[in-house]
């Protein structure tokens, strides 16, 4: 019993600190309407902290330990199945024909309400310089011969500096990513 | 790995009035940019300047653009696979003004 | 009236030359609003069932990769690219000719976030 005991304390500390982590990270386990809202509840609640804490062996004997101990496993399966980078499990995920038409109505119809009532940017002016008072004299504006001159250089340079891009790889081919 | 491309922008910035200087790909794509310039320009300068290439389809040589601006300017060359975009700023203010050439 | 927003995109769309497409879905591929440019190739693919879906899911994939939330996806095909845009709830995809202007594309995004979070209300629920 201890033994199983001290493994579940493990897990649920490796899952807290999961937790932590996300929280610093804010990676993968980002709330969004994919993930479970009971699991995360779980986690947060105080019967599981309760079950952390050494000294209440007696709770063992009550069921509803129990049932926080499958959850944290549970939450912990799941975690690892969040973080882990699995492209061949790819939703299944396809919408029926009538849920597709009925959401495109009801997108279409609630974009049209919503279009009364949204501010509209001002109606763009219409020519060229018409913002600017005096326009005559920007229009006779001369052009830097330096600066056909500097551009002129610059890309040449460029145009050699482009070819000798090249990899030099000094590291490892196979660099394991920073996964959290 | 493009320390030469690194070197020549950095070289363009010591040229005086220039603050900025970035380079962009064909795709419009920043291939490195210093200075005080936004890295974002990249494919908007490159728009700019095949707009501008339009006005004369049969010139061979690369059109140059320059946008005034107060007293800064922004001088756009795309050539080949390439596009350069400079920032220049004067200590005197000009006036906004646009204008092309070859 | 969404007249005006189609007006907008439109106007987005002849920006760059070799758009074909910009079209706004949910995350599931229900299309919201798309523009495209009629005379241009026939690029319907993008309204595929799978594809907006596909994209959701390897959004997802690579936002674990230690490197924090992916926001876009660029996909170069020999004839298309395709730039996807994770602004969830809403998916923003433009499709277009192999050699658009890439750089030009991706600056569009500041542009159009604006409008995105109007649009946004539409999906979520009131």
């Amino acid at each position: 019993m201890e033994y199983v005991r001290s493994v579940l304390d493990c897990l649920a500390s490796i899952c807290s600190c999961w937790h932590c982590s996300d929280d610093l990270g804010s990676q993968g386990i980002e709330p969004s309407e994919r993930t479970h809202l009971l699991a995360d509840s779980v986690n947060q609640s105080p019967a599981l902290r309760r079950s952390n804490s050494a000294d209440l062996s007696n709770d063992y004997s009550q069921s509803l330990p129990k049932k926080d101990d499958q959850n944290a496993l549970s939450r912990l399966v799941q975690n690892t199945a969040i973080n882990m980078i699995n492209v061949g499990a790819l939703d299944s995920h396809t919408l029926e024909h009538q849920e597709y038409t009925d959401r495109i109505k009801l997108y279409s119809q609630r974009l049209q309400q919503q279009w009364n009532n949204i501010q509209h940017p001002g109606v763009v002016q219409k020519g060229l310089l018409k913002d600017v008072p005096n326009h005559q004299s920007y229009l006779s504006k001369a052009i830097y011969s330096d600066d056909t001159v500097q551009m002129r250089i610059f890309i040449q340079k460029s145009h050699a500096g482009v070819l000798g891009i090249q990899i030099d790889h000094r590291e490892a081919v196979v660099v394991p990513f920073e996964i959290p | 790995m493009e320390q030469q491309l690194e070197k020549v922008l950095s070289e363009i910035l010591t040229t005086p009035e220039t603050v900025g200087a970035l380079l962009a790909n064909r795709q419009g794509l920043c291939l490195g940019a210093k200075g005080n310039i936004n890295p974002n320009v990249s494919g908007i300068g490159m728009a700019i300047s095949e707009q501008v290439a339009k006005l004369e389809p049969n010139s061979t040589l690369p059109a140059t653009v320059c946008l005034y601006s107060g007293n800064k300017r922004c001088v756009i060359q795309k050539d080949g696979e390439i596009t350069g975009i400079i920032y220049k700023q004067t200590a005197t203010a000009t006036t906004a003004s646009t204008s092309a050439s070859n | 009236m969404s007249d005006d927003i189609k007006k907008y995109f439109n106007g987005l769309l002849q920006k760059v030359s070799g758009l074909y497409v910009i079209q706004i879905t949910d995350r599931d591929g229900v299309p919201l609003l798309r523009v495209s440019n009629s005379q241009e190739k026939n690029v319907d693919f993008a309204l595929m069932p799978s594809f907006i879906p596909t994209f959701t899911t390897a959004c997802d994939q690579a936002s674990k990769l230690g490197l924090g939330r992916n926001k876009t996806i660029i996909s170069m095909y020999s004839n298309y690219q395709v730039v996807q845009m994770n602004k969830l709830p809403l998916i923003l995809t433009f499709v277009g000719a192999e050699d658009c202007n890439t750089g030009h594309i991706l600056a569009l995004e500041h542009q159009v976030d604006g409008y995105l979070e109007d649009i946004k209300l539409a999906v979520t629920e009131p």
